[in-house]
């Protein structure tokens, strides 16, 4: 792009400041493995003594402390202290302030993720750059020369398979809500990007980094003192499948007390993104509905709209929701699926929005939610009714009340329904979302 | 073997077929009674296999005894029971007199009346209530424990220098129990295999004294465990062979391996056969062993003895969900969460693992939902777990500054490490890592050394510098530093990232 490559014969002296890259997928849980603590027989003290009569107190003991994820207390007992007390005693003397779920296998305490891990289509893609001034360890080399680094930039952007290059923001804060890139739950539906479906077209992207140019996407600080480091963190909605290349392009100034000079490096980092849901669609007709009011004459066409979700990730996903969105004007659709059942007849996003939390506490109350949870290769099927508007009663639509129903569009013999809005987690609550292309049925004609 | 009974019975092909079958090695099945891989244990096998026959198949009493006297050709007989591990090496049988011969009982003592003067040799806990029961059984031989080929070396090579060259090091005659109180892991491990197998000068347990062969096998087992030697253990709980065999059965019918080891070894040997079905299936048959003792000691009136039971039953509740989490299951882990009893009302233990399940399959609305306070209980504010929950939950659903607020509350009111490391974590996230890296650095100087802790500090320092490797080297020498605690002392290179 704009950064042309800088010439490596113009220094060969090791940059003053390095650049390190984390990719911050979600933190993990700790799994442990408690132990119980070793009944010592005494003779094992003292081999003299011989085995003692079956005399040992027989006692449920909290697990070895060095067997869990973490050390239960604050000051730590000294060694030699009691060891046998230490060992008898450690329930009670952990009970207070200590919250340890032994002996279950995870506990509350995180690890940072450990390695790069699989990218997969519809996920936020978060990272963070660092940029440290690396000062030279005392003595080493003999260059004793004070550096002073001012006006670091880190600049980065991304470069997407279908050959875009995105200018990044780089922020604080880490998450899929402040993502530089729509690909959270909450502004999904506005999106009009989609992969990962069958439909997978063409659709030139647009995203949502482009349009926040307002945002900064040049990190600058003045001065870097020695050791210190300049940390940013960049946040990407992953919408299509392939090779991704980040770059990364670091410049400063480095100053010694004689002379002074810009520096700058570029790093790339190549990774692949899969896609995590495969999404199959079918829609044929169903047998018309009387109209609302007997005058009114016209017969109301129906549709189902089958789909199959299949997770071809390596991790296991749960779905969040399945919605219809940007359903046309004259048409309104019914939910079958997990979310729907029970809660009467949904009527369109922003009223399924709505009944979509209200039967989450449900689940809540009546024990565990039926949220499909699809292992890998695991498949889902989602069931969608979708209906012409009779006019007149309970027809709310959100885009008004004037509901008299509208003529379905037809286009070369073939109704668009709307897209489906899929959104999932998976591990420790990673999200992840996608919309299909236009969805729709040349069974247009009435039965 | 196999030619031999060939030639005697020219049309037994089929049998011989089935006895040469018996001498593959076999896998889940194999008992203590099977064939051994080494010389060693053929010597042994004779008087186990006795007295295992004895209860087993006592219609085959005639055939034993046959067998024992010298030169009979016993297996002749015996050829159809293919399962009989003594048949293919026959030949042993002649062999010179095992090393432990005094111990073996002559074969008079099959005979199942009176009580035996073998007894006398071994006054251990089993044998001792067995004798009381007046049921005669020759002592059982744990000399297949104290063989030394079944012990790896420790090569101290994966811990880092500031360990190995530190005064802190016990001495080689430090007793094992201060071993395990100052978190002297690996000192403990060679500890307990030099004393299996008598090689640190002092003599070998008597074989015939279980409790202590199995007390020193468990401590070394768990203490591999402990110092990232999980594949070790996994190897060497080989040699326990099936728990569940007559055996280790006592005359009351009560087990002779103590809990803790029967609880570790379940794990260990999934481990080791790759299939964690196995160890639901093993703790199932430990919680109906459970339940049979809670209803002795509940007929007992025996109170102490029905917590004890009580304790140890939900403790494999929660331990059948763990391994369902490892196998992937974990709808199947929801499930059986679900519905295990809260064990001590108040700690919130239960509802935690719940939620943290929750979390980890990914659904934040479900974990939330289970920490929420019961109807008219106290405000949010005071339940510790709800509040840890919420923080955790928020970083779950991306919400890093909020948890870190959370996190700071907590640090108030608590300096539980998880809280501290968590709230470090999330300064990652929130692009404070200097300051992240500063809290996990003070919880080290407090004398905190998790394997969570120094993973997530030396993650900070690859990222703070390109020189992490004097980070670390130097994080290593703190931690050497440290006063050993029974938190374990001695880390490993992997904890340093090195």
């Amino acid at each position: 792009m704009n950064h042309q490559r800088f010439p490596s014969h113009e220094v060969k002296e090791p940059h003053s400041v390095s650049l390190k890259v984390l990719r911050l997928s979600r933190p993990s849980l700790v799994p442990q493995f408690p132990l119980h603590p070793p009944v010592i027989p005494p003779s094992l003290t003292s081999p003299i003594a011989g085995t003692s009569p079956a005399a040992l107190p027989q006692r449920h003991l909290p697990p070895l402390p060095a067997s869990l994820a973490y050390s239960p207390l604050g000051p730590i007992k000294k060694h030699g202290e009691d060891a046998h007390e230490a060992e008898g005693t450690g329930g009670e003397r952990t009970r207070d302030g200590y919250y340890n779920t032994e002996p279950f296998i995870l506990s509350p305490i995180v690890n940072l993720p450990p390695s790069f891990g699989s990218a997969y289509v519809g996920e936020t893609f978060s990272c963070t750059l660092c940029a440290n001034h690396n000062a030279p360890p005392i003595g080493e080399g003999g260059t004793s020369v004070k550096k002073t680094i001012r006006d670091v930039k880190i600049e980065a952007e991304m470069q997407t398979p279908s050959g875009q290059t995105t200018k990044l923001v780089l922020g604080d804060t880490a998450g899929d809500d402040n993502a530089g890139s729509g690909s959270s739950t909450a502004n999904a539906d506005n999106d009009n990007v989609i992969t990962g479906s069958n439909a997978s077209g063409g659709e030139d992207s647009n995203n949502a980094t482009e349009a926040k140019t307002e945002t900064e996407t040049v990190a600058t600080l003045d001065l870097l003192p020695p050791s210190t480091t300049l940390q940013k963190i960049l946040n990407f909605g992953l919408k299509e499948e392939g090779t991704h290349v980040l770059g990364v392009t670091v410049s400063y100034y480095e100053a010694t007390e004689t002379s002074g000079r810009t520096r700058a490096f570029r790093k790339m980092y190549q990774f692949i993104c899969k896609p995590s849901l495969i999404v199959r669609t079918k829609a044929g007709p169903l047998p018309s509905l009387p109209p609302v009011k007997a005058g009114n004459g016209k017969r109301r066409r129906r549709w189902v709209l089958e789909a199959q979700l299949e997770n071809c990730s390596e991790d296991a996903i749960l779905l969040e929701k399945a919605q219809l969105a940007e359903v046309q004007r004259g048409l309104k659709w019914r939910d079958c699926n997990w979310a729907g059942i029970g809660v009467g007849v949904g009527q369109g996003e922003s009223t399924m929005t709505g009944e979509g939390i209200s039967q989450q506490s449900q689940d809540q109350s009546q024990g565990p939610p039926r949220r499909p949870f699809l292992q890998p290769g695991e498949s889902e099927q989602l069931c969608f009714i979708i209906e012409e508007k009779g006019g007149g009663e309970g027809d709310r639509d959100e885009q008004g009340e004037e509901g008299e129903a509208f003529e379905v569009e037809e286009k070369n013999g073939r109704i668009d329904f709307g897209v489906m809005a899929l959104a999932w987690r998976t591990e420790m609550g990673n999200r992840g979302s996608l919309l299909t292309l236009k969805l729709g049925t040349k069974h247009v004609k009435p039965r | 073997m196999d030619q031999e009974s060939s030639s005697q019975h020219p049309k037994g092909h089929q049998r011989t077929r089935s006895a040469v079958k018996a001498t593959r090695p076999r896998s889940s099945t194999k008992g203590p009674l099977d064939v051994g891989d080494t010389p060693l244990a053929s010597h042994l096998l004779p008087p186990q296999t006795q007295q295992t026959d004895q209860q087993t198949s006592s219609s085959h009493a005639e055939q034993q005894h046959q067998m024992m006297i010298p030169g009979g050709h016993g297996h002749q007989a015996r050829a159809p029971v293919s399962a009989s591990p003594l048949l293919p090496r026959s030949p042993a049988a002649h062999s010179p007199a095992p090393p432990h011969s005094r111990r073996q009982p002559p074969p008079l003592s099959l005979s199942p009346a009176g009580p035996s003067p073998r007894m006398s040799f071994s006054p251990g806990p089993g044998s001792g209530a067995a004798s009381g029961r007046g049921a005669p059984r020759p002592p059982p031989d744990f000399s297949h424990l104290l063989r030394p080929d079944i012990y790896h070396e420790l090569a101290p090579l994966n811990v880092p220098p500031p360990f190995r060259q530190s005064a802190k090091q016990p001495s080689a005659s430090t007793p094992i129990p201060d071993l395990l109180a100052g978190g002297h892991f690996r000192a403990a491990a060679v500890a307990a295999a030099q004393a299996l197998t008598g090689a640190n000068g002092a003599p070998a347990p008597d074989p015939a004294d279980h409790a202590l062969i199995l007390s020193l096998f468990y401590v070394r087992l768990a203490c591999l465990t402990l110092i990232d030697a999980t594949a070790l253990a996994t190897q060497e709980v080989k040699a326990l062979e099936d728990l569940n065999a007559t055996f280790y059965v006592d005359e009351t019918g009560h087990n002779l391996i103590p809990w803790e080891l029967r609880i570790l070894a379940v794990r260990l040997q999934a481990i080791s056969f790759a299939d964690q079905r196995r160890a639901v299936m093993s703790y199932y048959d430990l919680a109906r062993e459970a339940r049979l003792r809670l209803a002795e000691a509940a007929a007992k009136h025996d109170n102490s003895e029905k917590q004890l039971w009580r304790e140890r039953l939900n403790d494999l509740g929660v331990r059948v969900a763990g391994v369902l989490v490892e196998m992937d299951d974990l709808k199947g882990a929801v499930e059986h969460l679900t519905s295990l009893k809260e064990s001590d009302n108040g700690s919130g233990k239960m509802q935690m693992a719940r939620a943290l399940l929750w979390l980890h399959l990914g659904d934040v609305d479900a974990a939330r939902g289970c920490v929420k306070p019961a109807e008219g209980s106290e405000g949010p504010s005071d339940n510790m777990t709800e509040r840890i929950m919420h923080a955790l939950c928020d970083m779950a659903d991306g919400k890093y500054s909020e948890a870190l607020n959370q996190w700071e509350e907590l640090s108030k009111v608590s300096d539980d490490e998880m809280i501290g490391v968590n709230r470090g974590v999330c300064l990652l996230y929130v692009g404070r890592l200097q300051e992240g890296k500063d809290l996990l650095e003070g919880l080290v100087d407090s004398g905190r050394t998790s394997h969570t802790l120094l993973f997530n500090l030396t993650t900070m320092y690859e990222l703070c510098t390109e020189r992490s490797r004097t980070l670390k080297v130097q994080l290593t020498e703190k931690v050497a530093a440290l006063e050993p605690t029974s938190f374990g002392w001695e880390k490993t290179n992997a904890d340093f990232k090195l």
